[in-house]
């Protein structure tokens, strides 16, 4: 939604501004490991970049926040609204920030009085990790897509349920 | 074997060696500065450097010279750790959350050796479980992977000390009880093969005896079951009882941060329900477990005895029947849990729309929620009848697989019968006997299940009864009256997360003295209270009260020296009398009044038809902010204690109320040691010096004049809110 439609829309943005961010008014790089940020004149050595919705939008709503964590600017969309170079160097901030495997197989999950060992194969190996208090840890977010916490504050992804091989499905089914 | 020998070990299977000198030793397990990936890396802490092995190659080598501070930046579901020197910031490594505790331990002791240069002893960073290996974590001082089942029945023994009795009494009973249903069909049999189909007919007084042998059989039974249950009930209740006893103390002497760190509700359920299912594990399934077994051997001994081949047909089918079970008790224990999982998402609704009812009215969105909630109990009937039906369905098989058995024996005896190696009376006692072999198999089917859900309770129970508090009472502790002299040397705090709260905080309150501590949201003043009242302990530095350490004074009578009024009040259930006299139940009525009218509560408690006997409290009178502070300031008062701490006392209040209860906080300031934090800085101008934090850190101290010439973050702040007021007028 374009920043005009959005006003008629709410007319909210006679109130309050959002600086939203884009290939024409800001740049991104990478210096000394980190990404910073030129915005005109403005240049901040050392943006964080921070999901709105990071169950439900991977790559859009996304606000920058300097190293004070005050938001500078803010990203609709870093596939639509930045040349590929700059939204592959986002993307891989992004992946940094929230690192999160990707469940591809369960290979066994045990309940030890409690508590929940389970026993993954992912996008980076096999994991295998323990989940406490098992209903509260494991949120769905809708559309079969599961985030699973485990007892240390690690976040696993299952991408979609019904997608997981049946031996996998029926292993976690149990706690859907 | 210590975290740091594991390590060590490690390493050399990388075939690396070690320089002697290293203090400490952490795991990392990610690598990339850009893309991560797991990695199998360790760090190496020395007096003046540190040494990052990856995959047994050394990646790293980072001199300390030029580092101003080492810290854990938090990402979501990793972090990194990051180091400043006078060209800024870098980077220097990542590992996920399973490292978190070693690695924050790291970092502090690397800002210990960067910041003060002190020279250090080699330490341990994290403790591991001696069974597994794995590194404890701070909530536990048990590892929850390796909590044993027979370790955790184990301990319940010596809570059922003084119950000892009744159980060993329910235990016989039960046996005899045992004994006794064994009694029974033996003597039907004998009746019907030596009375009902006797050749001769019997005397009738015989007859009669046999019939009253019988009823005497069943009533005595009864009575040893009754009397067995009531023995159960005494010891169980006792014992349930003494665990909740403990585990509610054992919440009271943790910390603060031991207690809320878990959700209230998860304390409540550990006390209630925990407790209560150990009460089903000592008081049904312990003492079942012994008679149960003592069945199964009996009449299978029995059977044996009686027909071997006839045991043998009855017993084929045990196994399958097993198996059936184990999968259909599996089977129904999921659809029991979706059923559990709408059940309970309907009470969400019924609840927050109950808790929120004036925003679904305000709103207008009654309709909605109605839509909502129907929806779900459609569900929920939908789910209820099909499970319902499920089990009604496949119950009744049970029941025929159980006892396809059972055909195969009439078919057999039936055949004896007819060929007249058996008789009747025999036949009947014989498939008593079998009938009676399903009952404890069933029972030994359910046990698992059964078992394993009170051995979770025991494990959570004793979980909070072994956790160590994090604020210890000193072996020694002083008794002494305190004056109110505190002082703070180079105090520096963080919680659990490796950031920073306070840093090398030193400032002095002299008896007597109001300081008011101000500074941003974040800045660290309530930690610095809750430091000052011991609710943690600080990680380095310490805290004095009249040149002694605050460790070394008994917890109970340090706190009784301190009033606190925070910005909620919390009213327990009670009247106001009760809860004014909160902190001194001995006080006197006229005591109590005295310092209420001082609180200046009295007159609105006087309004009140009930007075002093007003209900409040969960389900009592709802008071006002301003209300609830001075019933608060009241209960401070009748305390009397020598520091007063005052938590924005009066921020939830409007300027007014706040005017009007200003002059009673000043009577209860009189002649104490006060420490009063407030956003509001007009609460504080009657402070004799403030102490101003930023970031962890005591900036500036000085009287209001003082600090207000000296135009600097404290002054910002003031004109800042003056502004502000100005806006408001």
């Amino acid at each position: 939604m374009s920043q005009t439609e959005l006003s008629q829309v709410t007319g909210l943005s006679n109130v309050i501004d959002i600086n939203y961010l884009n290939k024409t008014n800001a740049s991104f790089e990478r210096k000394n490991g980190f990404l910073s940020l030129r915005m005109g004149e403005d240049v901040y050595a050392r943006v964080y970049l921070h999901r709105a919705f990071p169950f439900e939008k991977e790559f859009e709503y996304i606000s920058v926040l300097n190293e004070d964590k005050k938001e500078v600017g803010f990203i609709q969309s870093i596939e639509k609204d930045f040349e590929a170079s700059s939204a592959a160097l986002l993307k891989e901030e992004l992946a940094k920030k929230y690192f999160c495997p990707k469940i591809e197989k369960i290979t066994g999950m045990k309940d030890n009085y409690g508590f929940m060992q389970m026993k993954t194969v992912t996008d980076h190996g096999e994991l295998t990790f323990g989940i406490r208090d098992i209903y509260r840890n494991i949120l769905k977010v809708g559309g079969g897509r599961i985030f699973i916490v485990d007892i240390d504050g690690n976040r696993y992804e299952i991408p979609s349920v019904e997608a997981l091989d049946r031996a996998s499905y029926k292993k976690i089914e149990l706690y859907l | 074997m210590k975290r740091s020998e594991q390590l060590i070990e490690n390493l050399r299977q990388q075939n690396v060696v070690i320089d002697a000198g290293v203090l400490a030793l952490f795991a990392f397990n990610l690598h990339g500065e850009q893309t991560l990936d797991y990695t199998n890396g360790i760090g190496c802490v020395y007096q003046n450097k540190i040494l990052l092995y990856d995959e047994g190659c050394l990646a790293k080598e980072l001199p300390f010279a030029g580092i101003t501070e080492f810290r854990v930046e938090n990402l979501v579901g990793s972090f990194q750790v990051l180091y400043d020197d006078a060209e800024g910031t870098h980077y220097l490594l990542s590992a996920d959350m399973r490292c978190h505790r070693e690695i924050s331990a790291a970092v502090s002791l690397l800002n210990l050796l960067v910041r003060e240069g002190e020279t250090l002893e080699p330490r341990e960073l994290v403790y591991m479980c001696p069974t597994c290996g794995r590194i404890l974590r701070d909530d536990t001082s048990v590892c929850v992977r390796c909590a044993d089942k027979f370790g955790a029945l184990r301990r319940l023994w010596p809570v059922t000390k003084g119950q000892r009795g009744l159980i060993l009494g329910a235990v016989v009973l039960f046996f005899v009880y045992t004994l006794f249903q064994l009694l029974a069909p033996y003597v039907q049999g004998v009746f019907v093969d030596e009375y009902v189909q006797a050749n001769t007919p019997p005397a009738l007084h015989a007859f009669v005896l046999m019939v009253l042998l019988m009823v005497g059989i069943l009533f005595v039974s009864m009575f040893i079951s009754m009397l067995r249950n009531y023995l159960m009930t005494l010891a169980g209740t006792a014992v349930t009882g003494k665990l909740r006893a403990l585990v509610f103390s054992k919440i009271h002497a943790l910390s603060l941060a031991g207690v809320t760190k878990r959700p209230s509700g998860e304390l409540i359920g550990r006390v209630n329900r925990d407790t209560r299912i150990i009460q089903k594990l000592l008081t049904n399934d312990l003492t079942n477990f012994i008679g149960q077994i003592v069945l199964f051997i009996g009449i299978g001994t029995i059977v044996f005895v009686y027909d071997f081949r006839l045991a043998l047909f009855v017993l084929m089918p045990i196994p399958f029947i097993l198996i059936f079970y184990r999968y259909f008790w599996g089977f129904m224990r999921r659809i029991w849990n979706k059923e559990w999982t709408v059940e309970h998402k309907a009470s969400t609704i019924l609840y927050d729309t109950y808790q929120g009812i004036r925003v679904v009215k305000s709103f207008g969105m009654e309709h909605r929620e109605v839509q909502r909630y129907n929806s779900t109990v459609d569900d929920l009937e939908k789910l209820l009848i099909k499970n319902e039906s499920t089990f009604r369905v496949i119950w009744p098989l049970i029941g025929f697989v159980a006892g396809v058995g059972e055909f195969f024996l009439l078919y057999y005896v039936g055949n004896r019968i007819l060929g007249g190696t058996m008789t009747f009376g025999q036949m009947a006692q014989f498939s008593a006997y079998v009938g009676m072999l399903y009952g404890p198999l069933r029972w030994m089917a359910m046990l698992p299940r059964d078992l394993s859900r009170e051995i979770t309770s025991i494990v959570r129970v004793y979980e909070i009864i072994d956790e160590k508090s994090d604020v210890p009472e000193a072996e020694n502790p002083v008794n002494t009256p305190i004056e109110g002299h505190i002082v703070l040397e180079d105090v520096s705090f963080g919680y659990n997360d490796g950031q920073p709260v306070l840093r090398h905080v030193n400032f002095e309150v002299k008896p007597g003295e109001m300081i008011g501590i101000v500074g941003k949201s974040g800045s660290g003043k309530s930690t610095l209270i809750n430091l000052i009242m011991r609710m943690y302990e600080a990680e380095s530095g310490r805290i004095t009260i009249d040149g002694i350490d605050i460790k070394d004074y008994a917890q109970e009578h340090y706190r009784s020296e301190m009033g606190v009024v925070l910005q909620e009040t919390f009213l327990f259930s009670g009247t106001i009398y009760e809860n004014i006299a909160y902190a001194k139940s001995s006080a006197a009525r006229e005591e109590v009044i005295m310092a209420a009218k001082m609180a200046g509560a009295h007159e609105f408690i006087m309004n009140l038809p009930d007075g002093y006997n007003t209900k409040v409290g969960e389900k009592g009178h709802t008071l006002s902010g301003g209300e609830r502070q001075r019933i608060a300031i009241a209960r401070a008062l009748l305390h009397n204690p020598k520091i007063l701490i005052l938590d924005e006392a009066t921020a939830s209040l409007d300027t007014e109320t706040e005017k009007q209860l200003q002059d009673a906080l000043l009577k209860l300031m009189d002649g104490r040691t006060t420490i009063a934090i407030a956003h509001r800085l007009s609460t504080l101008r009657n402070a004799d010096r403030l102490v101003v934090l930023d970031e962890g850190r005591v900036v500036e101290v000085g009287s209001h004049e003082e600090l207000m010439r000296k135009e600097g973050i404290y002054y910002g702040l003031v004109m800042a809110q003056r502004s502000m007021n100005k806006l408001h007028e």
